[in-house]
């Protein structure tokens, strides 16, 4: 076991009365830290959306692009493989769930040994096809009975265009968070975009845990200090749960921070109002 | 208005064996813009009692989106109970006895209100706020029509 002693201090000068001079320390005993940590925020928004690098780019061959997938989950865990198919080699038609036996075009899935995309849901292409065509056929299944089927509302891809393009995904129920974890890094599918620009895809996965569910009991003390400098607007941190609702809880400004006992039922993500920000960090607490 | 600095200090000789912890941050507490001086200390103590169920700490009745504090400490001395401490609709964590917390609070909408509730027996809790901006409420004193306050309404 170990002890630790955080001591707030909050003073005031220039009040007309009496200044206050306040001081106040505790000492839990624990046994576990992640150190003092720093990472670099990138993610300037908890709107999700699924981007394409190039709307008009046409894609001459759809077999280049068989059997590639993009796994998108949404705020209760539910997780879907969307996995393409090439219509002019016969590949299985969209919205079906693959099994053995599901043509993906150049032969089933079983055939081919990929048993990877077993459960994934069929996105049916064709040759000719445009990155932005593809992403719309995404976004149909998406917003169909064996994808997340109602949990999740993909938008409407926009005409083609010679830029990255995206479909927003929100939360259709009242109260809930529209924060869904899209795994573009693990995708296999290229033409996803993911960059830090604006445009590119953003979700969940591209903001930090701060806090581990999974690492520490509750409550675990957390200090967060936003290293920027002070700007009224630039280089803000946004903190929040990724439970259900994932409100943000604070909002911690350039050179400030927060002190706070956590309770981690869930992970404590961040995000920020500036590409580059910069958090300092630090759990103490019990291991889970 | 009032200047108001918060430090923070951690320490510790034995959490990370071989690497004494001394952690020190200190920031001087702004408002929304870039001027120094919250205009509003709202503090205070409390008993709450188990029966009480949550009760509102604070509600976010200023400007949205502008730079406030707030400072909570349980005061219990046993250290089973603690405080559920809740910002609208999500479970902060638990303030055992002796701890407290520090955090700023941006008031994002009025659904930004702390809650506060007692687990495990009666609990003295104290705390703060500090807040950039507060308009006041409209008074229901009735007013005579050259708009001077009618004392006998």
């Amino acid at each position: 076991m170990a002890s630790f002693t955080p001591t707030l201090t909050l003073t005031t000068s220039s009040l007309t009365s009496s200044d206050l001079s306040f001081s106040v320390s505790t000492s839990p005993t624990v046994t576990d830290t992640t150190g003092l940590q720093r990472t670099t925020l990138n993610s300037t928004s908890k709107v999700t959306k699924l981007s394409v690098l190039v709307g008009d780019a046409d894609v001459a061959d759809a077999t280049t692009i068989e059997g590639q997938y993009i796994d998108i989950t949404d705020n209760h865990g539910l997780r879907r493989r969307y996995v393409f198919t090439t219509a002019d080699a016969s590949g299985s038609a969209s919205n079906v769930i693959i099994v053995t036996g599901t043509d993906l075009g150049s032969g089933t899935a079983g055939a081919l040994n990929r048993e990877d995309l077993f459960g994934g849901v069929t996105v049916q292409i064709t040759d000719g096809d445009e990155q932005r065509d593809i992403l719309e056929k995404l976004r149909v299944v998406i917003n169909a009975s064996n994808g997340h089927a109602g949990s999740i509302t993909a938008a409407a891809v926009a005409s083609e265009a010679a830029a990255v393009q995206s479909t927003t995904l929100t939360n259709p129920t009242a109260g809930e968070s529209g924060v869904f974890l899209i795994d573009a890094k693990n995708s296999t599918w290229i033409h996803v975009s993911n960059t830090t620009v604006a445009t590119s895809t953003n979700s969940g996965v591209d903001h930090p845990t701060l806090l581990d569910k999974n690492e520490f009991l509750s409550p675990a003390f957390v200090y967060i200090k936003n290293t920027a400098n002070f700007s009224a607007t630039a280089g803000r941190v946004f903190c929040y749960y990724d439970n259900h609702g994932a409100e943000d809880i604070m909002e911690i400004r350039g050179g400030h921070f927060a002190f706070v006992p956590l309770s981690p039922n869930n992970n404590l993500k961040a995000y920020t109002s500036t590409v580059g920000t910069i958090v300092e960090y630090m759990v103490i607490g019990d291991d889970a | 208005m009032a200047t108001t600095t918060a430090s923070l200090a951690i320490s510790s000789s034995d959490l990370q064996p071989g690497n004494r912890l001394s952690i020190n941050a200190s920031s001087l507490l702004m408002k929304t813009g870039l001027t120094e001086g919250l205009e509003i200390l709202d503090a205070g103590t409390g008993e709450l009692t188990v029966a009480m169920s949550t009760k509102k700490l604070n509600d976010a009745l200023g400007t949205a989106d502008t730079s406030n504090w707030m400072y909570l400490a349980n005061h219990a001395t046993d250290d089973t109970n603690y405080i559920e401490v809740g910002l609208h609709d999500t479970i902060i964590g638990r303030l055992y006895a002796g701890d407290w917390m520090f955090t700023p609070w941006n008031m994002s909408d009025a659904a930004a209100e702390w809650s506060i509730e007692a687990e495990g027996g009666t609990q003295k809790y104290e705390y703060a706020f500090f807040k950039s901006t507060y308009v006041l409420a409209n008074s229901a004193q009735a007013n005579n029509s050259d708009g001077t306050p009618d004392v006998n309404p």
